[in-house]
Formats: structure tokens, C-alpha cells, sequence
């Protein structure tokens, strides 16, 4: 009996990422780039993925990248606006989102703020994209009800 | 494997939907007043795999649990699989509702090719004596193997049919990116099957011919 087999299955395992089945972005455009984070829905940051800033009403993109390994990205842009951010990632993952105009800071520590403000939305964004127990707990009434109401209409056709 | 929104063509989805459209449609027809039960449990079992999150080294996977619904189900998993991913759609932002056709495929097709590939692995002989343990593992696990392997294939398809950029190189990643899905998947199957043989026999007993 050899471990071989289950050392190199165990090492595949290890060796692949995976990502689970939602992606989220979060953007604000600055004073003179769009600013974001890509995360999966288990909250992994969606590292090294496509992103595009696009002008409304448009899909040609006016800046290109990638994520950085913290699921980061900052695309410079001209003033104006407003912008979209795409991000599209492994196996047809894709979200937008408006990249909200943030005020520009008055005083000397322009660049705190704004850094601020950043942690501030993702943490807001984090706890939107959550998945909560009431949403399963909900989900799985609605099943229960779907189920009972089928079982209804089956009893009166039989009945 | 919930395809989102903006990433697949119109002719595509168009396409998807009523094809989709028409396996529920079929499903409805062939769900039975006993096999009700058995359709709704399986239906929040799909449903709530999808949001538990195994850890599996740096990332981590999801149950999907397809084959062993199709498994138990047969063409009913389409109503029953509609249900549970509108219910992603709306409650989790899982896919989206235009693209609720394509993933309903996705998910259920290769959950009916599980239910005629393995239905014969699983039921008792004739005499009522149920099928040998291992027989049960073997099919619960490649329960895990077609569900799964099968989504990624139509994943892939309809993201080919949709071409696009970034695309061509994700497809092969598609179904290494699934691997530990196909373990874990396939892992549970087995220990599911296996269960139900053990403690409710007339469940297996009732696979549909």
C-alpha cells in the first residue's frame, strides 16, 4: 500500500485555485483615476483578472488592466465621467458597477481621505455581498412552499 | 459555475432559454405526487450547496450536487434545478435572470445524463436484495464525476458559441479550476447514495426506469 496517490491528489488540490461562483467590484473614480477591488463571493480578492473602465453609454473601453494580487486596480483616466468598471474573470465571471464620483478633499491630506473613503465602500461592499443565514434559511421556505403548493394541486387533481 | 450576466450573446441565451423552457416544461410533466418529496429535499439541497464553501488549499470550492439530484430525479431536476437557481438569482446575486436558461442547462442536463447513465447501478435486483455497497459508491461518485465534468463542457460550449475576448484561454482553465469540485463532489455523492441505502432503501427503490 502505497500513499503516492493520495499525496498527488492532495497536492493537485493544493496546487489549483479555485474560485467560487460570484464576482463583485467595488470602484469610486478620484481625482484622476478610477480606484476598485474585485472579490469573490467566498471573499477571496479576484487577483490578476481583465478590468476596463468604460464611459456610460458605451462599451469601448477608455483604460485597461488587470488586478493586482490584493484584487486592486487603478486605472488612470481623463476627468469627467461618469464611468463603469468591468471586471471579467475565469470561467465567465463578470460584474459592473458605477464608479462612484468621490468629492475632492480639501486641505493637505487629499490622499487619506480618499484612501478612507476607499476601505470605507469595500467594507460596505463586503457586507452587501455576503451571503446571510435569513437568505438560506428564506430560500429554503420558498422550496418548502413550492413544494406544498405542488402537493396541494396534485391532492385536488387526485381527490 | 453560475455564468453572469453580460457574458454571454443574445442568439445564445435566446437560444438557451427555450431550450431551458422546454426541459421544465417536460420535468413538470413527469413529476409524480410521490416523487414530490424527494424533488423538493434535493431542490434545497442544490440550493444551499452552492453558498458552503469547502477550504481546499489557497481557495476554496462549492458543492454543486447536481448528478446526485439527476440521479435521483430525471427530467424533473429542470423544474426542480429552475426554482433553486432563480432563487440563487434573487437571493445570493448567484448568475442572473437573464442568463437563468443557459445555467439552467448547464446544470441540468448533465444531471439527466447521470439519472440513465447510473439508475442502473442503484436500484435493488428484482427479487428486492439492494445493490452491493461498492456498486453504490461507484455510482454516487460518478454521480459527482458527470454532473460536474458535464457542466464545465456546456459552461465551456456556451461561452465558445458566445466568442468574446479573454475566452478561448479560460475554457481549459474551466475544468482544471473544477477539479477539487469533482473531488469533493464525487466524495459526497458516494457517502450519499451509500446512506440512503442503508437507512431508506425505497428512495433508491424508486429511481424511475
Amino acid at each position: 500500500m502505497t500513499l503516492r496517490p493520495f499525496a498527488t491528489t492532495a497536492a493537485l488540490l493544493l496546487a489549483t485555485t479555485v474560485q467560487a461562483h460570484g464576482l463583485a467590484v467595488v470602484a469610486q473614480h478620484e481625482a484622476d483615476a478610477v480606484t476598485g477591488l474585485a472579490r469573490y463571493t467566498d471573499q477571496t480578492p479576484a487577483a490578476g483578472i481583465y478590468v476596463a473602465v468604460t464611459p456610460e453609454n458605451s462599451d469601448s473601453p477608455l483604460a485597461e488592466g488587470t488586478t493586482g494580487a490584493d484584487g486592486r486596480f487603478r486605472l488612470p483616466v481623463p476627468p469627467g465621467g461618469p464611468y463603469w468598471a468591468v471586471v471579467e474573470g475565469e470561467e465567465g465571471h463578470r460584474a459592473e458597477t458605477l464608479a462612484v464620483q468621490l468629492p475632492a478633499a480639501a486641505g493637505g491630506n487629499g490622499e487619506a481621505t480618499a484612501e478612507a473613503l476607499r476601505l470605507v465602500r469595500e467594507d460596505i461592499a463586503r457586507l452587501e455581498q455576503q451571503i446571510r443565514l435569513r437568505d438560506i434559511i428564506g430560500g429554503i421556505g420558498y422550496i418548502v412552499g413550492i413544494a406544498g403548493i405542488a402537493a396541494w394541486f396534485a391532492a385536488r387533481r387526485r381527490g | 459555475m453560475h455564468l453572469a450576466e453580460g457574458v454571454l450573446s443574445a442568439p445564445v441565451l435566446a437560444g438557451a432559454a427555450a431550450l431551458a423552457a422546454a426541459g421544465v416544461a417536460f420535468g413538470l410533466r413527469r413529476l409524480g405526487e410521490a416523487q414530490l418529496p424527494m424533488a423538493a429535499l434535493l431542490g434545497a439541497a442544490f440550493f444551499v450547496a452552492s453558498t458552503i464553501h469547502v477550504p481546499v488549499g489557497v481557495g476554496s470550492v462549492h458543492l454543486i450536487l447536481n448528478g446526485l439530484a439527476g440521479l435521483m430525479l430525471g427530467w424533473t431536476v429542470f423544474p426542480v434545478f429552475f426554482v433553486a437557481l432563480l432563487l440563487q438569482a434573487a437571493l445570493f446575486s448567484f448568475g442572473g435572470f437573464t442568463v437563468l436558461g443557459a445555467n439552467l442547462l448547464i446544470m441540468a442536463l448533465p444531471a439527466v445524463a447521470a439519472h440513465y447513465l447510473l439508475r442502473r447501478l442503484v436500484r435493488p435486483a428484482a427479487d428486492g436484495t439492494p445493490p452491493p455497497r461498492q456498486r453504490l459508491l461507484v455510482a454516487g461518485a460518478a454521480c459527482g464525476i458527470v454532473g460536474i465534468g458535464g457542466a464545465a463542457a456546456l459552461a465551456s460550449l456556451a461561452l465558445v458559441l458566445s466568442g468574446g475576448h479573454l475566452f478561448t484561454e479560460l475554457i481549459g482553465l474551466l475544468v482544471l479550476a473544477h477539479l477539487p469540485v469533482f473531488v469533493v463532489d464525487a466524495l459526497i455523492s458516494a457517502a450519499t447514495v451509500a446512506l440512503l441505502a442503508r437507512i431508506l432503501p425505497a428512495a433508491l427503490a424508486a429511481v424511475r426506469a
